[in-house]
């Protein structure tokens, strides 16, 4: 099935937008769970992999867009689904739906700020706990000290 | 009771034994001693053989290694690096002038002078991405199919962290004068200068901060200054053209090998001529006059890296031929420069030795009629003595007096036994260090073994055919 | 003073074991978390992120080209999987058309690097449940492939040989040769494997029947490779969605049958990887019989940039699928880089399967899941 196709069967959810430029549906954070369900559980969707949930800053740090890559084994088809998301707002987890989800939202978090509601347990996983700011975005800037360790910002020692 | 006693006896007499064994190791070390000094002494490579030939590599990963001689300073290798370990300033002569770089043995044409380029090994991440785009392929890692250019290096270890910075340029002082890099030496310097203080290290700490002093890879002594004057003298004076004429004039007096009154004459006599005279200028002069009785103390970008690297030369890399390329340098005339060291490249792929290489220069440059007394002279010395004093360092020069006279270890991998084998190269090691000829370390080889029984027909006659 | 303890405040039956980060059975800097009752462990939390080293913060500071080495630090162990898996992407977002020789020899490089990343799976899975023969031997062949590449590109484990547009250097002189000779070679040395570990019975009492994975949760974890194999899913994206010049090579897809115990449990998991090797040799041997002759860099602009657009692209790397997501602004760096790593999802099973097995169970099950921290970390 291709992308028309699968945008077809799902086109009954409001507020979903075909952007057949990139190949993707573009869905309102409100319909995200509906349409997920609707992957899972349609039999002819049968979207059983969540391969990938990539945060994309949008340039500003204000808009984010989160990129859902999902793959059925059964049918052999793709589709990417992509989330638009003020700073701030929340996008429905999906981790009570795939557990893949589970740690990539996390992960999305940590790097990137983005907060999942309903997520079981949303705290950092690669960076410490006590890590500030969210290194992917735009405007991240290195912080001087990290524990009162100076961080060296350039090669000046030898330059 | 009794019992006691000779228990009490028997363990000190154990006892002393033991510290008598000890003791005869600790007086001589030499031979008995089983480890190495590493750094200072090394265990010869093993011959690795896993069936493969040298010809059979695209490439091997060893220490990159640059041809400065033919680095037209396109900065290429430095955008491409990922790791931005790879440091290149290059200096554009002024407009006007007619400075010749010489051609670079692809024959292109050199357009500026390069007075740096810095290779940080310890950050390099030896991906080879810079060797790929440089146009003059100067820019390489040593060894496998580039064998022929540099040799491999297996390991350059260093005591310090800043010893893996290696430096490939050094232009002579006539060179920065030549191209007007006044004002790159005075960059430079003030560089150095706000390292030693620290104050560009941001975000570290005031007391924190240690001066890193750039070391030269080579580990030759770089070229002293004979007086210990530096153009830098002249720092303090205003005006620019000023400053020019004086180091200029001051250059062309040191060449001409004048004592301290006469070049201050001579530079005195420059400034007067072009009615540029001034309070600094003179304060200047008189610092080359009174130089004699070293009141005055300059500090030279030069001089650091001299005293630095005369620290530890043992332990650099040391060049691969005692008939170094840089010893062409002292040729005057910039043409004759560059033929003789297009041959002496050349000379150095076909694998000749020193005398080889000298031949071969003389043919070419008396090829090109550019052979003149002097740089006869020059090249000349370095044909009878062959091994020029300044450049090689009193550990390998032992090392090499010792490799002429001693056989190779590998001709006794050929005894079977592997226990007779181990104590045979222990034996040769010992006799290495300690200097000996070849007759004498079999002599020794042959007691250890008759004493250790293991003493056969066929290491017999191996021994005899290594003598 | 009272000095019984109140057991409804505090529960004694609880142990929390902290394993790592410097541990010899956990592959790498992993931190796991074991609450145990006794010996039986009832909760695993792992804990990831020693090795991070922001990857992806990188990539969006150096051109397309620049990133090749750094790629090759993710997995350590199958280095250039993940050059291949990222030039992929970069063609598919240049839209270029590659010369036959480039996909063959990626095709039998890639294959080589599968058998020496399985072998380096299988030996220490091995060694974690005991075994410490099969490690040397594995290592011992593993080497003569590392000696393969470094014939190729000078390099023994970070390779930067898989450019995006080609290879940067053709095969080296005498490397079919000696290629073939390994395979002849090898092909006896599986059969030893399989005599020393496969059917020891020790080895089976170990690993049949532990950690067993059902295929419907290890699909919802987004496992993937070999590990998910061994649960009887037929799922190998060199067969589903085949990418490169895979479609023309005739190889099965060993998938787990519980010979030993049930469908998918350790057992299976090695079982698979043992069998891919052979798979792989079949793939070398037909790729090297039709090498075809050319140049080995696609014609393409000399400064890799792509037209603005995003891209996800899909990879099968030894331990599973590696997707690479790519947003291009039209500028020579790419404006965001997600790598979805394998192994990641891979080791967020090991909460879900682990619990309810033994301390040392749970050694086995980490190690039949083949993981590798550099590409977890990032
Ligand atoms: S090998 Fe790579 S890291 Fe090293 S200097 Fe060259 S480009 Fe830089
Ligand atoms: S690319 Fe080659 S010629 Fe250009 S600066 Fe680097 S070493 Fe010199």
């Amino acid at each position: 099935m291709d992308v028309n196709k699968i945008f077809e069967s799902i086109s009954t959810i409001e507020g979903i937008v075909l952007n057949s430029e990139a190949n993707v549906i573009m869905v309102p954070s409100a319909s995200l769970l509906a349409v997920a369900d609707k992957f899972k559980n349609d039999i002819d969707l049968n979207f059983d992999f969540l391969m990938c949930v990539t945060a994309l800053d949008n340039g500003d740090s204000e808009n984010f867009t989160i990129a859902y890559n999902f793959h059925s084994n059964k049918h052999n088809h793709s589709v990417e689904l992509r989330v638009v998301v003020v700073d701030g707002e929340g996008v429905p987890s999906l981790a009570s739906i795939w557990k893949t989800a589970d740690w990539h939202e996390r992960e999305a978090y940590d790097l990137m700020g983005i907060k999942f509601i309903g997520h079981p347990e949303l705290k950092r996983i690669l960076l410490p706990e006590d890590w500030e700011g969210f290194p992917l975005r735009k405007n991240y800037k290195v912080a001087d000290y990290y524990h009162g360790v100076p961080i060296p910002k350039d090669k000046s020692y030898w330059e | 009771m009794s019992e006691y006693f000779i228990e009490i006896v028997n363990g000190v007499k154990t006892f002393l034994t033991g510290m008598k064994m000890t003791l005869q190791h600790y007086n001589n070390k030499e031979e008995l001693v089983a480890t190495l000094q590493y750094p200072h002494e090394k265990w010869p490579i093993p011959e690795r053989n896993i069936g493969f030939e040298n010809s059979e590599y695209n490439l091997i990963r060893s220490r990159l290694h640059v041809d400065i001689d033919d680095c037209i300073g396109c900065l290429q290798c430095e955008k491409v690096c990922p790791v931005d370990c790879i440091k290149i300033d290059t200096i554009k002569p002024p407009k006007g002038t007619d400075v010749d770089f010489g051609i670079t043995s692809l024959d292109t044409q050199k357009k500026m002078l390069v007075t740096r380029f810095t290779i940080d090994m310890a950050e390099c991440m030896y991906c080879n991405l810079c060797a790929y785009p440089c146009p003059e392929e100067c820019i390489y890692m040593v060894g496998g199919p580039n064998e022929h250019k540099h040799e491999i290096d297996y390991e350059f270890s260093q005591y310090k962290r800043d010893g893996l910075i290696y430096e490939f340029a050094d232009p002579t002082e006539d060179q920065l004068a030549e191209v007007g890099g006044e004002s790159y030496v005075e960059s430079r310097q003030s560089q150095k200068q706000k390292l030693e203080d620290g104050s560009n290290l941001e975000g570290v700490v005031e007391e924190e901060k240690k001066a890193v002093v750039v070391e030269d890879s080579k580990g030759s002594v770089k070229k002293e200054e004979d007086t210990g004057l530096t153009l830098a003298i002249f720092n303090d004076v205003g005006d620019k053209p000023a400053r020019g004429i004086a180091k200029k004039a001051f250059q062309a007096a040191k060449r001409a090998n004048m004592n301290f009154d006469a070049m201050a004459d001579y530079v005195n006599g420059a400034i007067n001529d072009s009615g540029k005279s001034s309070p600094e200028m003179t304060a200047a002069i008189n610092v080359i006059r009174n130089f004699k009785d070293e009141s005055v103390t300059i500090n030279t970008p030069v001089k650091v890296s001299a005293e630095s690297s005369s620290e530890t030369p043992e332990f650099l890399e040391m060049a691969s031929t005692n008939f170094d390329i840089k010893i062409l340098n002292g040729i005057e005339d910039k043409m004759s420069r560059g033929i003789a060291k297009k041959a002496f490249t050349s000379a150095k792929r076909e694998n000749l030795d020193a005398n080889g290489k000298i031949d071969f220069i003389k043919k070419t440059l008396n090829e090109a009629d550019k052979m003149t007394d002097e740089i006869d002279s020059l090249i000349s010395t370095f044909a009878v003595s062959d091994v020029p004093p300044a450049v090689v360092a009193p550990e390998k020069e032992v090392e090499v007096e010792a490799e002429a006279e001693l056989f190779d270890i590998k001709l006794l991998n050929d005894i079977d036994n592997k226990m007779a084998r181990g104590s045979a190269k222990k034996v040769y090691m010992a006799g290495k260090r300690g200097n000996k000829s070849s007759s004498i370390v079999l002599t020794q080889i042959r007691e250890v073994l008759n004493k250790a029984e293991m003493m056969n027909d066929d290491i017999d006659g191996l021994l005899k055919g290594i003598g | 003073m009272d000095t019984t303890l109140d057991k409804s405040i505090v529960n004694i039956d609880e142990m929390v074991l902290n394993m790592g980060p410097q541990h010899p059975s956990t592959h790498g800097v992993l931190r796991l978390k074991i609450h145990t009752d006794g010996e039986v462990v009832s909760k695993i939390e792992p804990i990831i992120g020693y090795l991070h080293r922001c990857f992806e913060k990188h990539c969006e500071n150096l051109s397309y080209e620049q990133i090749v080495p750094f790629t090759d630090r993710c997995d350590y162990l199958a280095s250039m999987h993940m050059d291949h898996a990222y030039s992929i992407a970069v063609e598919k977002l240049l839209d270029i058309e590659l010369p036959e020789r480039v996909e063959y020899i990626r095709v039998i490089i890639a294959e080589l690097q599968r058998i020496a990343s399985h072998l380096v799976a299988i030996g220490t899975f091995g060694l974690d449940v005991g075994a410490i023969t099969p490690f040397t031997w594995t290592i011992r062949d593993r080497e003569r492939v590392l000696d393969l590449f470094e014939a190729l590109c000078g390099a023994r484990l970070l390779y930067n040989y898989i450019w995006p547009g080609g290879v940067s250097h053709d095969l080296s002189p005498k490397f079919i040769q000696r290629t073939q000779e390994f395979l002849e070679y090898f092909e006896t040395q599986i059969f030893e494997y399989n005599e020393l570990l496969t059917g020891n019975k020790i080895f089976i009492e170990r690993t049949a029947d532990v950690g067993v994975m059902p295929a419907d949760v290890a699909v919802n974890f987004g496992v993937t490779g070999p590990s998910l194999r061994g649960s009887g899913v037929n799922y190998d994206l060199r067969k589903t969605q085949p990418y490169s010049i895979y479609d023309k090579f005739d190889f099965n897809v060993p998938v787990g049958e519980g010979t030993m115990g049930t469908v998918g449990d350790s057992w299976d998991r090695y079982w698979v990887r043992m069998v891919e090797m052979e798979e792989s040799i079949k793939i070398i041997r037909q790729a090297m019989a039709s090498l075809p002759d050319g140049d080995v860099h696609a014609a393409m602009q000399k400064k890799i940039r792509p037209a603005k657009g995003d891209v996800y692209s899909r990879y099968e790397s030894a331990r599973g699928d590696v997707g690479i997501y790519i947003q291009s602004n039209g500028k020579n760096v790419p404006l965001r880089l997600k790598m979805r790593s394998p192994a990641f999802c891979n080791l967020s099973v090991l909460g879900e399967i682990g619990e309810g097995w033994m301390i040392s169970d749970v050694i086995t099950i980490l190690g039949s899941l083949d993981i590798v921290l550099g590409e977890i970390d990032r």
